[in-house]
C-alpha cells in the first residue's frame, strides 16, 4: 500500500511540472518576424533557439534556419526543436516541414497573419501552447474617436522615385484604423500599388504614412496638398501583438493632428 | 584519346570527389563552428540530394552552355541566351497565379509549369530562327534576347497581379537553388536523362570540331550543318531545361564551364564534353561547399550568388593565365 | 572525271548573282575564273563546290548532280578553300587541317604531307587565332590536300592571295601537280600573270554571265581582258621571254 502511494506520489510530482519548467523545455524556432515579435512581446524570446534571417526581436546570434520559402532542414534538425513555428504563405505550408514534424515528434504550428483577428488567434493559442501566464490579446482601445478625417489611405514611405504600397481592406493597418474609428478610403483588399493619380481620384482626407525607421516624403507626394500624418513605429510593418501599441500611436498621432 | 588528356580528365574528377567528399562532410555546429563529420542518418538526405543534384545540374548546364557556343558560334551563348530561363520562370509564375486564383493544386505544380514554360520559348526560338530549312545562329541569339525579354515582361505582368506572399516565393526562386528535399527517383531519371545527353554531344565530338569552321567549309568536309544544329539545339535545351527544374536559373555555369574546361585543356569537343561536364559539376558543388562555409547570419546565401562571384574570379584567373585563348 | 554546268542560274532574292552558265571541265586541268569584283566568281565557285544550290539550271560531276550529293559524298568528290578561311574555338593549325579528314577517316599520314607541302609542318602546333593571314590561308590549302581524292575537284576562291612570292610559286605548284594526278582544279584568281602561268582554260565572268570561256592562251588577250575590265592592256616580255599582260 505504501509503496503504492510512493508511486502515485512520484508520479504526480513527474507529470505535475510547474509552468516553468514546462516552458524551459521548450526548444523553439520561428521561421516568422510576426511570430518571433510575439514570443517576445509575450516574455517567451528565450525559449527561441532557431530563427528567420527577418527576425530582428531576438538576439542576432540564434541561427537562422531559413526563411517562409526555403528552409535549412540540416539545420533545423541539429537545433532539436521541440516546437515550430511559420506563417502560411498563400502557397499554405511547406510539405516536407509537416513530414518532419511528423517524423522527428516536434509540433508544427501556422498561422495567417494578415487581419487583427489572426494576429489574436496567434497570439492567444501561442500562449496556450506554451503554458504562458498571459491574458488574451485584446483588440480594443476605449472610445472610437469619430472626429477623425475620414475616408484615409494608409500608405509605406515608399523609396526614392516609388510610391509605397497602400493597405487595402482586409489587411491588418486597415484593421487597426478601423478600431480607432478610422475609415479606408480603399475598398480593395491587399496591398495595392497606387499611382499619384490613383490618389487624387480616391480623394482620401488625409494619409497615414508607416515606416518603421524614419520617413521621408517625396515631393510628389507633398504635391498632392492631402494632410500627411506620418506614423513611425518599429513594429508597424511586422504584424505583430505589439500592434496594439502601434494601434496607440496612431490613435495619438491622430488626434494630435 | 590522348594520355595526356585522359589524365586531365582524371585529375578534374578527382577534384570532383573531394568536392563531394567535402559536401558530405562539412559540419556547422548551432554555435556556428565549423568541424569535418559525417552526418546523422536523419541528416544525410540533406547533404546528399544537393550534393547530386549540383553533379547533375552543374555538368548538365557546363554541357548546355558549349553546345549553344558551337551552334551559335559564340562564345558568350549560355542556356539562357534562348530565353530559357525566363521561360520556366514565365510558366512557373504562371502556374503560381493559377493554383492561387483557383484554389487548386495543379498535378506537377511548379515543374510541370516550368517545364511547360521552358519548352514553349525553345520551340518560338526554335520556329523564328530557320532560314532556308536550317538554324541561322545570328537570328537564333537575336530570338532568344527577344523572347527572354517577352518572357521577362509576362513574369513582371504575373508578379504584379500575384498577393505580395507569392511575390516572396518566387523571388527565392529566381535566385536559384540547389533543392535539400528530392525523390530519388525523380533524380535517378533525370541524372540518366543528363548523362545520355553528354554522352550524345561527346559522341558529335568529331562533327562538333568541324562545325566551328565556316558555314561553308564546314559543309565542305562533309558536316550536315542543319542536322548536327537541330541535334545540338534539342540537346543543349533538355539539358539545360533539366537544370531549370532541379534549381530554378543558376547562373553563369553554363557560360563559363566550357571556357574553364578549354583553359584547363585543348582538345577534340569530345573530350572537351567530358570535361566541361566535370567542370560544370565541380563549379556548382565548389559553390555550394563554399556557401557552407559563409554565415553573415542571415542563413546560406543562395547558390547564384556564390556561382557568380566564384565562378566570375575563377575565370578571370583562368583568363589571365590563358592570356585570351578563349 | 569530268564536271559540267548546265544553264545554272542563282538568284539572292530579287538580286541575279549569275546567270545563263554554260561550261564544263575535265580533269588534269586547271581552270582560272576571272572577271571584275561582283562579277558572280565566288558564287559561281561555291555553286562547283556544291554549297549553294543553284535556282536553275544544274550543276554535275560524271552525270550526278551536285546539289543531290549527301554531305559524306559531298566530301569526299570535292574539296573547298574559301577566301577568307575562318574558325570559331581554339585550334591550332594541325587541328584545322586534320579537319579536311572529318568524312573521310582520319589519317595522320594524309596531315602531315598536307602541313608539310605548304610548309606548315613547323608551325603546325601554333594557335589557329594567332596566325597571320598568309598561314591561314595556306592551312585551308593543306586542309584541301588532306581532304582530296585523287581524280576530285577543287575548287579555290583566291587562294594565294595573302601568300608572299615563295609561297605563291608553292601553292601554284601543288595546284598544277593535283591537275597531273588527274584533279580537276578550278579557282578564282585575280593575278593575271598566274593565270597565264598556270590555267590551261579560263572562264571569264562579267555582271554574273559567262563572256568569255577556253584555252588560256586563245581567250586572254588585251583587247578581250580589256573590254571585261574596262583598262588598257598590253602584252609585254620579260627577259626570259615570257609574256606578260601589263597596264601600259
Amino acid at each position: 500500500m505504501k509503496s503504492r502511494v510512493l508511486c502515485c506520489f512520484l508520479l504526480l510530482f513527474s507529470c505535475g511540472k510547474s509552468e516553468d519548467e514546462q516552458v524551459a523545455g521548450e526548444r523553439v524556432i520561428s521561421l516568422s518576424p510576426s511570430i518571433t515579435a510575439t514570443l517576445e512581446d509575450v516574455g517567451v524570446s528565450d525559449l527561441v533557439v532557431g530563427r528567420s534571417s527577418f527576425c530582428k526581436a531576438v538576439d542576432s546570434n540564434i541561427p537562422v534556419v531559413g526563411d517562409l520559402y526555403e528552409i535549412d532542414y540540416e539545420r533545423l534538425l541539429l537545433l532539436q526543436p521541440t516546437k515550430v513555428f511559420v506563417q502560411e504563405t498563400a502557397s499554405g505550408v511547406d510539405a516536407h516541414l509537416k513530414q518532419l514534424s511528423e517524423r522527428e515528434q516536434f509540433s508544427l504550428h501556422s498561422w495567417e497573419v494578415n487581419r487583427l483577428d489572426d494576429i489574436k488567434k496567434m497570439h492567444d493559442e501561442l500562449v496556450d501552447i506554451l503554458g504562458v501566464d498571459a491574458e488574451p490579446m485584446q483588440l480594443s482601445l476605449g472610445e472610437v474617436d469619430n472626429s477623425l478625417p475620414a475616408p484615409m489611405l494608409i500608405m509605406t514611405s515608399g523609396s526614392p522615385g516609388s510610391l509605397g504600397i497602400c493597405f487595402g481592406k482586409q489587411t491588418y493597418l486597415d484593421d487597426v484604423l478601423t478600431l480607432i474609428g478610422g475609415t479606408n478610403v480603399l475598398a480593395t483588399p491587399g496591398w495595392v500599388s497606387l499611382s499619384l493619380e490613383d490618389i487624387v481620384e480616391l480623394n482620401p482626407a488625409a494619409i497615414i504614412m508607416v515606416s518603421d525607421t524614419s520617413i521621408s516624403i517625396s515631393k510628389s507626394i507633398n504635391s498632392l496638398d492631402i494632410p500627411i500624418i506620418q506614423c513611425i513605429h518599429e513594429d508597424v510593418l511586422i504584424p505583430s501583438s505589439k500592434i496594439i501599441d502601434v494601434a496607440h500611436t496612431f490613435k495619438d498621432k491622430l488626434l494630435q493632428r | 584519346m590522348k594520355l595526356k588528356v585522359v589524365l586531365l580528365l582524371v585529375v578534374l574528377a578527382l577534384f570532383l570527389i573531394a568536392a563531394a567528399v567535402f559536401r558530405l562532410l562539412i559540419t556547422r555546429s548551432v554555435d556556428g563552428e565549423l568541424s569535418l563529420a559525417f552526418p546523422a542518418d536523419n541528416i544525410l538526405t540533406y547533404r546528399l540530394v544537393p550534393l547530386i543534384a549540383a553533379l547533375i545540374v552543374g555538368s548538365a548546364l557546363g554541357v548546355s552552355g558549349m553546345g549553344l557556343q558551337v551552334l551559335l558560334r559564340n562564345p558568350l551563348a549560355s542556356p539562357w541566351i534562348l530565353g530559357l530561363s525566363s521561360g520556366a520562370g514565365l510558366g512557373v509564375m504562371a502556374t503560381m497565379f493559377a493554383e492561387h486564383t483557383t484554389g487548386n493544386s495543379f498535378f506537377g505544380g511548379q515543374t510541370l509549369g516550368a517545364i511547360a514554360g521552358a519548352v514553349i520559348s525553345l520551340l518560338l526560338v526554335f520556329g523564328l530562327s530557320r532560314r532556308r530549312g536550317g538554324i541561322d545562329p545570328m537570328t537564333m541569339v537575336l530570338v532568344g534576347v527577344v523572347i527572354s525579354v517577352l518572357c521577362g515582361a509576362g513574369i513582371m505582368i504575373f508578379q504584379h497581379l500575384v498577393p505580395m506572399g507569392l511575390r516572396g516565393s518566387f523571388t527565392t526562386w529566381l535566385m536559384g537553388s540547389l533543392p535539400e528535399v528530392e525523390s530519388w527517383w525523380r533524380l535517378g531519371i533525370l541524372g540518366v536523362i543528363v548523362l545520355c545527353g553528354i554522352a550524345l554531344i561527346a559522341w558529335w565530338g568529331p562533327t562538333l570540331d568541324a562545325a566551328c569552321l565556316s558555314d561553308d567549309e564546314a559543309k565542305s568536309v562533309g558536316v550536315d550543318l542543319p542536322k548536327i544544329r537541330r541535334r545540338l539545339f534539342l540537346t543543349s535545351s533538355l539539358l539545360a531545361a533539366i537544370g531549370v527544374i532541379l534549381a530554378g536559373p543558376i547562373a553563369f555555369v553554363g557560360l563559363i564551364a566550357p571556357h574553364g574546361a578549354r583553359l584547363i585543356m585543348r582538345g577534340s569537343h569530345r573530350s572537351l564534353a567530358i570535361a566541361t561536364a566535370l567542370v560544370g559539376a565541380l563549379l556548382l558543388l565548389g559553390a555550394d561547399d563554399i556557401r557552407q562555409l559563409i554565415d553573415f547570419g542571415t542563413g546560406r546565401l543562395p547558390i547564384g550568388i556564390v556561382t557568380s562571384v566564384v565562378g566570375g574570379l575563377v575565370f578571370l584567373v583562368l583568363l589571365l593565365r590563358g592570356r585570351g585563348k578563349v | 572525271m569530268r564536271l559540267r554546268l548546265s544553264d545554272v542560274g542563282v538568284r539572292y532574292g530579287v538580286r541575279t548573282a549569275i546567270h545563263n552558265i554554260n561550261a564544263g571541265a575535265e580533269g588534269g586541268k586547271v581552270v582560272a575564273v576571272l572577271g571584275p569584283n561582283a562579277s558572280g566568281k565566288t558564287t559561281l565557285l561555291r555553286t562547283i563546290a556544291g554549297l549553294q544550290h543553284p535556282t536553275t539550271g544544274m550543276v554535275e560531276l560524271d552525270g550526278a548532280r551536285i546539289d543531290k550529293l549527301k554531305p559524306h559524298d559531298l566530301a569526299s568528290k570535292i574539296a573547298w578553300v574559301p577566301r577568307v578561311a575562318d574558325v570559331a574555338g581554339s585550334f591550332t593549325i594541325r587541328k584545322v587541317v586534320e579537319l579536311g579528314r572529318y568524312a573521310l577517316g582520319p589519317s595522320r599520314q594524309r596531315v602531315e604531307d598536307a602541313l608539310s607541302k605548304v610548309d606548315l609542318l613547323s608551325r603546325s602546333e601554333s594557335l589557329w587565332h594567332e596566325a597571320s593571314a598568309g598561314m591561314r590561308q595556306r592551312a585551308a590549302v593543306a586542309r584541301t590536300l588532306a581532304q582530296r581524292t585523287p581524280g576530285g575537284v577543287l575548287v579555290l576562291d583566291e587562294p594565294t592571295s595573302a601568300l608572299d612570292l615563295r609561297h605563291l610559286r608553292t601553292v601554284s605548284e601543288l595546284l598544277r601537280q593535283c591537275a597531273s594526278e588527274g584533279d580537276i582544279v578550278i579557282a578564282a584568281v585575280h593575278d593575271i600573270s598566274l593565270v597565264l602561268d598556270i590555267a590551261d582554260e579560263v572562264i571569264v565572268l562579267k555582271d554574273g554571265q559567262l563572256v568569255l570561256a577556253g584555252a588560256t592562251k586563245a581567250v586572254l588577250t588585251p583587247s578581250s581582258l580589256g573590254d571585261v575590265f574596262g583598262v588598257d592592256l598590253a602584252w609585254a616580255t620579260d627577259e626570259a621571254g615570257n609574256r606578260h599582260l601589263v597596264q601600259p
